[in-house]
């Protein structure tokens, strides 16, 4: 996937074209505010070779249940900063929502599974800063992170590709450029810019592919598809393979005892010490 | 880490694949089962005060273990802390199976392997790759197998 180890935030004048100008040093990290940054005007894009979607805004019409209307009653702020740095803004009154960081931070981590759907630096506009600041972005699933450095261990923000839509904001001033915008009126725009063509189609491509709602809609017709085949083939259609999410191995039926159960944990302790060996394995290789 | 919460206020005023009023309990140190609007919108379930319209917290179901706890209950726990376990009481059995099996296929990445063990199947059944209809059979996100660096 092509990834470099240039750190991320120094300036590499021999790529990025006019967008060495536009770069400014790493200023102080400000908060990201809630208040929409100043849209971009319209401009015509390039067309490229990527799928047609330009844009889509995700509406899942299954069953739902309306929730009670009343606007939430205002409480106490609780506003705890965060040790990584500047915590998000309050809203005016109203207490901040908790998302469960660990399971974010976890799933951003892979745990030494599944390698990231896309990695690579793209060019984010700050939002009080208007320059341009190197991150190296990280695409799992519906999610994008991006981090200050490649390898940090903490992202520096993360983007639920579900609430937003993205569209090409290609222009001479502005090559490779695209924004990502929250779908809700009054709601913030990740402005961003490849700095190769290959890197604007590339990431274009797969963040259209990113959502939640995509990969369903593509699931559903593939597992009729399957069971067609199947029938047609005088074959018992399978479940797909349950995996252990904790270990990543193959999950057999429940322990029917204590001794089974004891013999259970026993292997998959032996296991997930054979997998840190491996990728401790892979470090040493890559740096040793 | 930061992250825009009206984002996530967005997600959780989309159409939901399953809402409940359900006790919960959450993994604090004398914490007691609360009533709670529980919804779970892609793979996110997030959790309301029955009375307002804005969500007070919101789980990520990814590398998540999602087990059934007696009676008519099930515990959703993350792969990084085991132990911490956040409960909730169903009214029933019924009930209870249901959202276990909603959350699970929820989760991006039991989609993703699903959707990859379809693929192969039907391309050895058939012969033909069933992505290629799509002109995405090259993506990387659905390949098999493709291990962290």
């Amino acid at each position: 996937m092509g990834m470099t180890s240039l750190s991320v935030g120094e300036g590499n004048g021999s790529e990025g074209g006019s967008y060495d100008k536009l770069i400014g040093r790493s200023p102080p990290v400000f908060p990201e505010n809630l208040t929409p940054s100043r849209t971009q005007e319209e401009v015509s894009f390039r067309s490229t070779t990527w799928p047609g979607r330009t844009s889509w805004f995700l509406g899942w019409g299954v069953s739902h249940q309306e929730i009670g209307k009343r606007p939430p009653r205002p409480r106490t702020c609780s506003h705890r900063p965060s040790p990584e740095g500047p915590s998000r803004p309050l809203l005016s009154g109203l207490a901040t929502m908790k998302l469960h960081r660990k399971s974010v931070l976890s799933y951003f981590r892979g745990t030494g599974a599944r390698a990231p759907d896309r990695e690579g630096i793209l060019l984010k506009k700050g939002t009080r800063n208007p320059s341009y600041q190197r991150r190296w972005f990280i695409l799992r699933g519906n999610l994008l992170y991006y981090l200050e450095h490649q390898g940090d261990r903490t992202p520096l923000g993360l983007i639920l590709l579900d609430s937003c839509r993205v569209e090409p904001r290609d222009s001479t001033t502005e090559p490779y450029a695209f924004v990502i915008l929250a779908s809700e009126e009054g709601g913030r725009s990740y402005k961003l810019a490849a700095e190769k063509k290959v890197d604007f189609d590339g990431w274009l491509q797969a963040l259209v592919w990113a959502g939640w709602s995509q990969l369903w809609e593509l699931l559903q017709p593939l597992q009729e598809q399957y069971q067609r085949v199947c029938q047609e083939a005088g074959v018992e259609p399978q479940a797909p393979p349950q995996e252990d999410r904790f270990l990543g191995l193959p999950c057999s039926p429940a322990p029917s005892g204590f001794q089974e159960l004891h013999q259970r944990f026993g292997e998959e302790i032996q296991a997930l010490a054979r997998s840190r060996a491996t990728r401790r394995q892979v470090d040493l290789m890559e740096f040793g | 880490m930061r992250y825009n919460e009206k984002e996530l206020q967005a997600l959780s005023r989309q159409p939901a694949e399953k809402a409940a009023e359900i006790g919960m309990r959450v993994p604090k140190k004398g914490s007691v089962v609360k009533r709670r609007l529980v919804k779970l919108v892609v793979n996110f379930l997030f959790y309301f005060r029955t009375d307002e319209a804005e969500p007070i917290g919101a789980l990520l179901l990814e590398h998540c273990r999602i087990a059934k706890e007696e009676p008519s209950g099930f515990s959703i726990s993350f792969i990084e802390d085991p132990d911490r376990k956040y409960y909730f009481e169903c009214s029933s059995e019924e009930q209870c199976q249901e959202w276990i099996d909603a959350l699970r296929r929820a989760s991006y990445e039991f989609m993703r392997r699903s959707l990859i063990f379809y693929r192969n199947e039907i391309q050895k059944m058939t012969g033909k790759d069933p992505l290629e209809q799509y002109g995405i059979s090259e993506e990387a996100r659905f390949q098999l197998n493709t291990h962290q660096a």
